[in-house]
């Protein structure tokens, strides 16, 4: 028979002394001022420290707490708070052993002034006005006779129901819970051992917030990632991995996320020459304009491929009713999105699951989401693991996406760019600019659905054919076709008689070239479509021999042949994009116009030839 | 300056006050000196240095812990304990209120406990009474609870305690209570009917 008792000095002296000779360990609680005032001092750690101490190796038949163990403060009701801890800590292998309290209150007084007082209603738990060493004595006696353990779980169940543990403070502590869980759980699953995960452990092993979550959602300890259920990329064999860079932007980088998103970076090394780049920033204290100033002036520095950006970095950002859009992680993502690069892959790093935050970052352009791992979410042993191979799988997808939609937006921009500094009708720029977008939509869809990338090519091919129609390029007046080069005219086409043309290319297999010929009806309708115009485009614009130059019959047949046709498995490839995108960037450019030999050209008749041929005809017509 | 309040996250203070406007209303005691943002962060380094001078007159320092070391929190001790000050640290991280009086008096809060509705409040009620009020004041709407109860435990231990110099020492805790209460009549073994009904009394309106 063994008791434990919780005293401190405004509890008789001469109590504590029997008890130590008569029940067992009378325990004199006190926390002094200096202890107070550590900077590191947290009331749980005191207790579990205490705890550890006085419990672990010692079962006991009964535990007596005061409902009060301050001195000067009694509605503190630090005994509460040490049965929590005595419930809620297996490693104190005292989970079932019977608690009494005492003191002058009733339970349901207690339970009217702090929130722990729901425990005084839980299995095993007693109360008693009571405070001599005698009806200490009978108590134990009762429980000699008829304490009985239950089933762990069963017991686990009774005290859950009785107890709620609410985290401390306020709405940005639900954050730091999760924030410092993920942390944990992580840095477990991927071996990380180092200062600030030791210091997280720490808190996570003491705070009865924690212990609470683990007793309710029967939390076990991270299965470890292994070789087997770690995604490995096959190693490319190239002697020369093309750089990715992946910028990390966190107010809690140093309290252990650096090590995690360290260490899943470093599962790309087989696959790319990876830069992870954390951003080491004070956060605290700076204003919400400052710390957007600068994370966007890193983005601008870096470039990166992918951005892994913590949603909330601001004080501001905690509060309960705050806007989605007023949220820093929100206005850093619209301004990469909108002034940088969006095919800079942002990939939100957030506590939240709300739906209508998660809607709202989607449509500001957000192209992926990782959760940080709330305890509620971890009753399955794997899902840290599973959660950092969703992580390392998501930041895979985005390193695809950011290298070709990154180069692609660089190259819408210059095509923006020279057709500005072009006189084309504002309606063809309008156009044009719309096109791209759609372009860019079409090729992100693309990830998820190649067929996507038919769609785009197709989008992109319909800006070179209005190009052809802008009159500043190809120019149709009456019966002749005139390629404008400059403030130059080469007449291409023109009706000679009723069934007969002249051209000034023909066609050759595989391509046209400088060749005048006069031609039957038959070719007229193919020299009115856009392969055409393109070719003496090519000849009479860019002074080349021959049609076929930069790839236009091939940019020309993907578009007849394959882009158009998806539903038949012939799906344009990434290669085929950029090289209709280089077409296009180098039509656009008016620096690449050379003026061909004028004679290439057929010639407009002067007055006095059409004078003659007007002439030969009536002639003709008279004989 | 009476009360020095060091608070380095102004939007944390904004964040938690029930108005918007709490923040202005304690700026403008003339009693009260909080200084601004950069103004602060100077004065946290001073005091973590060891160097900061702490004017005479004060009364009360409230001070944002986690922006305090252990000299830090050691210099402001040190000035407390000589010149009687009471001190408030608050922080996030603080899951359970504690309070101290052992030579001053001392209160560890959490942020969200201590920016209620009750703050204004107390900074007037401690400026127009010359200070001779407890911090409790900050926590609880009915502090007074928390002594009588205290009372309770200590005049129901009297009962059980034979060592005349532990009771004397009781009996000293019991005078500091009464002192504090200031009710119409001594609590002590005597009276203990009537403080329980009071107890009672006051638990039900909690």
């Amino acid at each position: 028979m063994k008791a434990l008792l919780f005293y401190n000095d405004n509890i008789a002296p001469q109590l504590a002394i029997d008890f130590n000779s008569k029940l067992g360990v009378a325990y004199r609680f006190q926390i002094g001022k200096q202890e107070l005032l550590s900077p590191s001092y947290t009331i749980d750690e005191k207790i579990d420290s205490i705890l550890i101490n006085e419990l672990e190796n010692c079962k006991y038949d009964c535990i007596f707490i005061p409902y009060s163990l301050s001195e000067e403060n009694y509605l503190e009701f630090i005994g509460l708070r040490i049965a929590h801890h005595i419930r809620l800590t297996p490693e104190f292998n005292n989970i079932q052993t019977p608690i009494v309290f005492f003191g002058n209150e009733s339970a349901f007084d207690i339970n009217r002034l702090s929130e722990m007082g729901r425990i005084l209603f839980s299995r095993g738990v007693f109360t008693t006005e009571k405070t001599s060493i005698f009806d200490f004595e009978k108590q134990m006696e009762f429980f000699t006779k008829h304490h009985e353990e239950i089933d762990a779980e069963l017991f686990n169940k009774r005290i859950l129901e009785c107890v709620e543990i609410r985290p401390s403070g306020n709405y940005a502590s639900h954050h730091s819970i999760t924030n410092e869980w993920s942390i944990y759980r992580w840095a477990k699953a991927l071996k990380i051992d180092d200062e600030h995960i030791r210091l997280i452990e720490k808190k996570i092993g003491c705070n009865l917030y924690f212990k609470y979550l683990k007793t309710r959602y029967s939390l076990k300890e991270p299965v470890e990632t292994t070789a087997q259920s770690e995604i490995v990329h096959e190693p490319i064999t190239s002697a020369k991995k093309e750089e990715r860079k992946i910028l990390f932007i966190d107010d809690e980088i140093e309290k252990g996320w650096n090590s995690i998103f360290e260490k899943i970076c470093h599962r790309f090394d087989n696959a790319y020459d990876i830069k992870y780049i954390p951003f080491k920033r004070k956060y605290k204290d700076v204003p919400q304009n400052e710390i957007i100033k600068t994370v966007i002036n890193e983005v601008l520095r870096v470039n990166p491929d992918t951005v892994v950006l913590d949603f909330r970095l601001h004080d501001i950002d905690f509060r309960e009713n705050v806007k989605v859009k007023d949220i820093t992680g929100f206005k850093i993502l619209e301004n990469i999105k909108t002034e940088i690069n969006p095919g800079i892959q942002v990939i939100i790093l957030s506590a939240t699951n709300k739906i209508w935050n998660l809607l709202e970052l989607q449509k500001a352009g957000a192209d992926d989401f990782i959760m940080k791992e709330a305890p509620e979410l971890t009753e399955d042993v794997n899902f840290s693991t599973t959660s950092i191979n969703n992580v390392y799988d998501k930041l895979n997808d985005s390193l695809i996406r950011a290298k070709f939609l990154k180069m692609f937006v660089d190259d819408k921009n210059k095509i923006i760019d020279l057709i500005n500094s072009e006189t084309y009708s504002k309606d063809f720029k309008v156009n044009v600019e719309n096109n791209l977008a759609v372009t860019f939509k079409l090729l992100y869809e693309s990830f998820k659905d190649e067929k996507y990338k038919n769609y785009a090519y197709l989008q992109l091919f319909q800006i070179i054919e209005e190009w052809l129609k802008q009159d500043c390029v190809f120019e149709v007046v009456d019966d002749k076709c005139y390629v404008i080069n400059g403030n130059k005219k080469y007449l291409v086409k023109e009706k000679a008689d009723k069934d007969k043309y002249h051209f000034a290319l023909k066609y050759k297999p595989n391509f046209h070239a400088y060749v005048k010929e006069q031609c039957s009806k038959d070719c007229q309708k193919s020299s009115e479509d856009t392969y055409f115009k393109m070719s003496a485009v090519l000849l009479f614009n860019f002074s080349f021999e021959r049609s076929d130059a930069l790839n236009w019959n091939s940019v020309n047949e993907k578009r007849n042949k394959k882009a158009a046709h998806f539903d038949k498995g012939s799906l344009i490839t990434i290669k085929e994009i950029e090289k209709i995108i280089q077409f296009i960037l180098y039509i656009f450019d008016s620096a690449n116009f050379k003026e061909p030999d004028p004679d290439f050209a057929l010639h407009d008749k002067t007055e006095e030839e059409k004078r003659k041929e007007l002439k030969n005809k009536f002639s003709q017509n008279n004989l | 300056m009476k009360i020095l309040f060091l608070e380095d996250r102004p939007d944390r203070q904004l964040n938690h006050l029930p108005h918007k406007e709490d923040a202005k209303e304690i700026e403008s005691f003339p009693a009260l000196f909080m200084p601004k943002s950069d103004e602060c962060k100077t004065i946290f380094k001073q005091i973590n240095d060891g160097e900061y001078s702490f004017d005479n007159d004060l009364k009360i320092i409230i001070a944002h812990k986690s922006s305090l070391d252990t000299k830090g929190l050691e210099h402001i001790n040190r000035f407390c304990k000589a010149n009687m000050v009471k001190l408030i640290c608050f922080s996030g991280g603080i899951s359970q209120i504690t309070y101290n009086n052992e030579e001053y008096e001392f209160l560890n809060i959490n942020s969200a406990e201590f920016y209620t509705e009750r703050l204004i409040p107390f900074i007037k009620h401690s400026i127009n009474n010359n200070f001779e009020t407890t911090l409790l004041e900050i926590v609880y709407k009915d502090w007074k609870l928390s002594y009588m109860c205290l009372a309770r435990q200590i005049i129901e231990n009297l009962k059980l305690e034979t060592n005349d110099s532990a009771r004397n020492e009781f009996e000293v805790k019991l005078e500091k209570i009464n002192s504090i209460l200031k009710f119409g009549f001594t609590v002590n073994s005597e009276t203990i009917q009537e403080l329980n009904k009071e107890i009672t009394k006051r638990i039900l309106l909690v």
